[in-house]
């Protein structure tokens, strides 16, 4: 008798106690996937953007459906209070566990990016696991709003083509936000992040008709790896300058390298893999850093009349995509020695690792130290194979 | 003849006490006992402790713990192989005479009941800043509070059972979180190794020695193994066993996080299962690897809890410890509530205080007993 009334009271407890405290059901959440700061007249800009599940996985193709998503943003004086003030915009509470990215305004950024991060770092809803770009020449929320037409989420499509593009080309680099707070912390090495611009116009861009066009007028894209300076934003690299430092920091999946053959044709050399071993040390009180770039690649796209039958040929095309890396990785190194005075290899890092000695001797004065380092770069490049064809068809077509 | 008499002995002291119906264990449930034990909350928090002093060598910290661990061990061996059957309660009283005896029993039971709240806030303080934040702490600590009262009510012999049957599900996720976050990890993050010389290696040591000091806490699950041997050597795999995970887990956040972030984060342990991401597709399962240390913290808590009442129990001389259960559980809340005001507060007692405080129940009054036991001894005899 006891034991079902036991029963009883348990079975009764069940109906009162499914569910969470604070429970969020589906249909209360506004899903950010993308956040931007931006800084206007010393106030943050925050947007949200939100996605609208209904038409993200709406089939009806062909008619003009509902937007994908929704992209809010609120001025406030600091990154939570703009968050918090936004629910006076949204029907909805912001859920941050899904952000993919956050693109910080160029303003944000050359005044300083410490206070932007620590929120994110900080609150329990975010994962650490999104990554941090740069807005270049334009706005944060700018970059949120263009809509491309294979992704119906502009923040995916951001997240999607920085990992392909930093695979198959090399001048991307991706950086999740705990990697960019260690980078912060880290002595011997400076943080970059990766600037994503606009091309076209700008206001075409934004409207969900664009996505229904097949060609794309205008579109974003990623270009140029921003320096910084602590948590400030000194300015860029160039795409080529942005590959070098791929080099450097052996970030380099894949990428494409261009070999002139005469004044107005070329060779294109795919690398298919590539290691880069950095070692520095202190020697006599002098700082040395020796980079070793060992690459290995096939001939992708010729366009000149070359015996690539010939083992020499491709020797000489080794030699030729050596010289042609090493001018990448110097103009890297020049530009931010000598422009920006800010070590974003981690050569001090480097040092750190293998002689932490020596490092505490020039760690005091490594700025300076840094402009004048003396770089050893040896670069070893193999060439394996030449596609489905050796020579290329070119020199053979009839001529009359 | 003798043998019967200590026998006749053991059991009196045993009914004093209310032992009879607590059975036995094996020497295989103690050793995994002693392993979750002692994994426990140092889970969560010893890989930042350890990082805080010595940063990229936390790894080397923590294997210096294997040592210390294996001579605290035993330590703790040396002095129950001497009282086989006894409680540290009972043979206090045999080395220190009855009043002093209760004295050091009374300081033991005030460190088992204090470990046991603490880790209460701590598990109510995890869920409240990583998974739940508006939900009040007290709820958190209440539901806890009623599982391992419920646990410590079945007595020893169930709840060593549940832990043994909790057991394959903590290695099984413990090597998930292992597997799956080590495509990240960066071998450069611990370089350079002995930077810093051994000074700061020691300073983490410190702090991790102050975890492994609460294992004396296991002194008092020892007389329930049958065979005192085989838990002495179940007491020492355990030991090792424990340290093997902790180890584990402090280098793989160090090798993952490195160890400026692993310093700043609260639960870095937490951190590494949200990083895990196979494929972009196996991901966001740190809510799945959060049980590893709800099994750890249910077993150290409902130990401790166990120990606590059987202590009062005894000193008391009630017959049964069960009556203190729900009381002492209340108690336990309110006390978890009242010691921690803030999370800084907690910070600066688990990295300062924690281990001087640990050191003298775990060092120091067992070396006492175990010295004043040979000496009085030794004038018996003679």
């Amino acid at each position: 008798m006891k034991r079902k009334g036991v029963l009883l009271l348990t079975l009764t407890l069940l109906v009162f106690l499914t569910g969470c405290w604070n429970r969020r059901e589906l249909n209360d959440l506004a899903i950010v996937m993308g956040t931007g700061i931006d800084k206007i007249n010393g106030e943050y800009v925050i947007s949200a953007q939100i996605v609208n599940p209904g038409a993200v996985a709406s089939t009806n193709s062909g008619k003009i459906s509902q937007s994908a998503v929704a992209t809010y943003s609120m001025r406030g004086s600091s990154i939570f209070e703009g968050i918090r003030r936004m629910t006076t915009e949204t029907p909805r509470r912001l859920y941050f566990s899904h952000i993919q990215v956050l693109v910080l305004g160029e303003q944000v950024a050359r005044e300083g990016i410490k206070e932007a991060l620590d929120l994110l770092f900080r609150d329990h809803e975010v994962r650490p696991d999104f990554y941090v770009i740069l807005a270049k020449d334009t706005t944060a929320l700018q970059i949120l709003s263009m809509i491309d037409p294979l992704e119906k989420i502009p923040a995916t499509k951001l997240y999607k083509s920085l990992e392909t593009g930093e695979k198959a080309w090399g001048s991307i680099v991706s950086m999740r936000l705990d990697e960019v707070i260690a980078d912060l912390l880290r002595e011997g090495v400076e943080p970059v992040l990766v600037g994503a611009t606009l091309k076209g116009r700008v206001q075409t861009g934004t409207t969900d008709i664009s996505s229904q066009k097949d060609s794309q007028p205008n579109l974003l894209k990623y270009q140029d790896i921003g320096v910084f300076k602590k948590d400030k934003l000194l300015g860029w690299l160039n795409e080529e300058e942005s590959i070098g430092f791929s080099y450097i920091t052996d970030k380099v999946d894949s990428t494409v390298e261009e070999i002139p053959c005469d004044k107005k044709h070329k060779i294109d050399i795919e690398i298919i893999r590539s290691k880069t071993t950095v070692n520095g040390k202190v020697k006599n009180g002098n700082p040395q850093i020796e980079i070793s770039v060992s690459a290995e690649g096939n001939v992708g796209e010729v366009a000149c009349p070359k015996d690539l039958s010939n083992p020499q040929t491709i020797y000489k095309l080794e030699a030729d995509v050596e010289k042609r890396i090493r001018e990448k990785i110097v103009s890297a190194i020049h530009k931010a020695q000598k422009q920006y005075h800010s070590d974003v290899f981690g050569f001090g890092q480097s040092i750190y690792h293998n002689d932490p000695k020596g490092w505490e001797k020039v760690k005091e004065d490594w700025d300076s130290e840094f402009t004048d380092l003396n770089v050893k770069i040896k670069v070893d490049v193999r060439l394996r194979r030449t596609g489905k064809v050796g020579n290329s068809f070119i020199p053979f077509i009839k001529k009359d | 003849m003798e043998l019967w008499n200590e026998a006749v002995a053991s059991s009196e002291a045993g009914e004093r006490e209310g032992l009879i119906n607590n059975g036995h264990i094996s020497a295989r449930q103690f050793m995994i006992l002693v392993t979750l034990f002692a994994i426990g909350d140092a889970i969560l928090y010893v890989p930042s402790l350890t990082a805080t002093a010595a940063k990229q060598d936390a790894w080397i910290s923590a294997l210096i713990g294997w040592g210390e661990g294996f001579l605290l061990t035993y330590l703790y061996i040396s002095l129950s192989m001497r009282y086989p059957n006894k409680s540290i309660f009972q043979y206090s009283e045999d080395i220190l005479g009855k009043w002093m005896g209760k004295v050091v029993a009374i300081l033991f039971i005030t460190y088992f009941f204090i470990d046991a709240s603490l880790m209460l806030m701590e598990i109510g303080d995890f869920v409240t800043t990583q998974i739940m934040q508006e939900t009040p702490i007290e709820i958190i600590l209440v539901l806890f509070t009623v599982i391992i009262v419920m646990g410590v009510r079945s007595g020893a012999e169930v709840f060593s059972r549940v832990s043994e049957l909790l057991f394959p599900y903590f290695l099984l996720l413990f090597f998930v979180l292992i597997v799956f976050i080590s495509p990240q990890i960066q071998i450069e993050n611990v370089k350079p190794v002995l930077a810093h010389g051994m000074a700061p290696i020691f300073g983490g040591n410190f702090r991790y020695m102050g975890y492994l000091l609460e294992t004396v806490i296991l002194i008092v699950m020892f007389p329930l193994v049958k065979r005192p041997a085989r838990a002495a050597k179940a007491y020492i795999l355990g030991s090792l066993f424990s340290n093997f995970f902790l180890t584990m887990i402090t280098s793989v956040a160090i090798l993952v996080l490195g160890a400026d972030i692993t310093v700043l984060l609260a639960y870095p342990s937490y951190t590494l299962a949200q990083k895990i991401s196979i494929g972009n597709f196996f991901e966001r399962i740190e809510v799945l690897m959060a049980v590893i240390w709800f099994i750890t913290l249910f077993v150290k808590i409902t130990i401790c809890f166990y120990a606590t009442s059987r202590g009062i129990a005894y000193t008391l001389g009630l017959r049964d410890y069960r009556q203190l259960t729900f009381p002492l559980g209340m108690i336990m809340i309110v006390v978890a509530l009242a010691t921690m005001p803030n999370r800084p507060y907690f910070d600066t007692f688990v990295s300062e205080i924690w281990m001087p405080y640990s050191l003298t129940y775990g060092l120091f009054l067992p070396v006492l007993l175990l010295s004043v036991g040979a000496l009085r001894r030794k004038k018996t005899v003679c």
